[in-house]
């Protein structure tokens, strides 16, 4: 029910994908993966507005590879599983999450995972929903922090509405959807990747609690 | 709401994947309303499905209290008042579809798309990912039978990734993504030149409705 309100509203403005950059294409190619083994752990993060959660970062277990995409599968061992945990320690959402070199910083790209409540949903239904990435400029502080950054949407909009840009974009429902190629997404990160207005907004800073 | 107390049979015979669209083939220039898709159909398994009209739908309440806040257009309403709600229960959750029906060369196809699936609780089942639209062509039986076919998702991308077909898309080959990109109109186009071709519809799901009275 909720959803209708939202088309119906969306059906008569424009917005992006709520809360962060929604892209179809992945940010990377199978050979600019990258596994660094320290980001394994269990973490404790907090946003700029000091809320508290944790993440659990591991190997994607060999239970969870089938979900993935024959391609992408290959390169599982290079992928890591992540979870996302509320301060009640309720798992809240689970991605797959690959890293990856572009340019000359590091970014993270979410896909995401099936979670228990979606199991029982019958396929017909389910494959009626395509799955987007979200990507984070990823920092590594040192070997027990790190920080993320969300891509500030307001910044893209503005780069469109003053056509200083010529990205591909479906709009859908009546938000906007990124359709650019993984080549034409990377050249877009590697342009604005140090402007401090594109990544400056959404940061969250995770410190570890358990090594793994 | 037009509801008919009936009985019948629902099969599913295959389960090859639905190709996903991610722009509706409906418009509220092409959409139309047809009262023989409401009523109460019934599955092999004896559970029901509702096809309602939209203003007969529990959407009814929340579209009316809308009125006041959000400014759209007489043709707005009317395009939400040509849609149909389709709602089943399967394994203790509740389905909810929205779908809409284009003809096109006299040929009568449905736009279906997910809305909501609540459980017992009534509290909303989240499934991650952008919602896309699927269509079926209908077949008219009867007054008491339909028969709904799908297009063929695997065929589909097996002709379009060989260069055999040619419509607006989307694919990525690493995670193995194919996304219809076509606009309503494009969509249409391509239904009016392979509307009548059997082989897209040919191993696709195929949903027949009986009713009983």
């Amino acid at each position: 029910m909720k959803k209708i309100l939202l088309i119906l509203f969306l059906f008569f403005s424009l917005a992006f994908f709520s809360g962060c950059l929604k892209t179809l294409y992945p940010i990377f190619h199978k050979k600019d993966a990258i596994f660094n083994e320290s980001l394994l752990g269990y973490w404790k993060c907090s946003d700029k507005a000091r809320n508290i959660s944790f993440m659990e970062i591991r190997k994607i277990p060999d239970d969870r590879k089938p979900e993935l995409p024959p391609s992408i599968r290959e390169i599982s061992d290079k992928g890591y599983f992540l979870s996302r945990i509320d301060s009640m320690g309720k798992i809240k959402s689970q991605d797959f999450v690959f890293l990856a070199k572009i340019g000359k910083n590091h970014f993270l790209d979410y896909y995401p995972a099936e979670i228990s409540s979606q199991r029982n949903v019958n396929k017909h239904y389910r494959d009626h929903y395509i799955k987007l990435h979200t990507n984070y400029k990823f920092d590594f502080k040192d070997n027990d922090h790190f920080e993320i950054r969300l891509f500030d949407q307001s910044f893209l909009e503005k780069l469109l509405s003053d056509n200083k840009i010529n990205i591909h974009y479906e709009v859908v429902n009546g938000k906007k959807l990124i359709t650019a190629s993984t080549d034409d997404l990377q050249k877009f990160i590697i342009k604005y990747s140090d402007d401090p207005d594109a990544y400056g907004g959404d940061i969250t800073y995770c410190s570890r609690i358990i090594d793994y | 709401m037009r509801s008919y107390l009936v009985t019948g049979v629902l099969i599913l015979l295959t389960l090859s994947s639905c190709l996903t669209i991610m722009q509706s083939l409906i418009t509220p220039e092409n959409i139309i309303t047809d009262k023989r898709i409401e009523g109460l159909w019934s599955k092999s398994d004896s559970k029901s499905i509702l096809v309602q009209k939209f203003m007969d739908s529990k959407f009814k309440k929340m579209f009316t209290e809308l009125k006041d806040d959000w400014k759209y257009t007489a043709q707005d309403s009317i395009f939400y008042t040509k849609l149909y709600v389709i709602s089943y229960q399967e394994e203790n959750l509740g389905y909810t579809w929205l779908a809409g029906i284009v003809k096109i060369q006299g040929q009568y196809f449905l736009n279906l798309k997910p809305e909501d699936i609540l459980n017992d609780k009534e509290k909303e089942v989240y499934v991650e990912g952008e919602a896309t639209s699927s269509i079926a062509k209908i077949e008219w039986k009867n007054d008491n039978s339909l028969i709904l076919h799908f297009l063929n998702g695997d065929y589909i991308k097996e002709i379009i990734l060989s260069g055999k077909a040619r419509i607006k898309h989307e694919y990525d080959p690493l995670f193995n993504t194919l996304v219809i990109t076509a606009s309503s109109g494009e969509l249409e186009q391509f239904l009016t030149r392979y509307g009548n071709n059997q082989r897209l519809f040919d191993g696709g799901n195929t949903i027949i409705f009986t009713r009983k009275k």
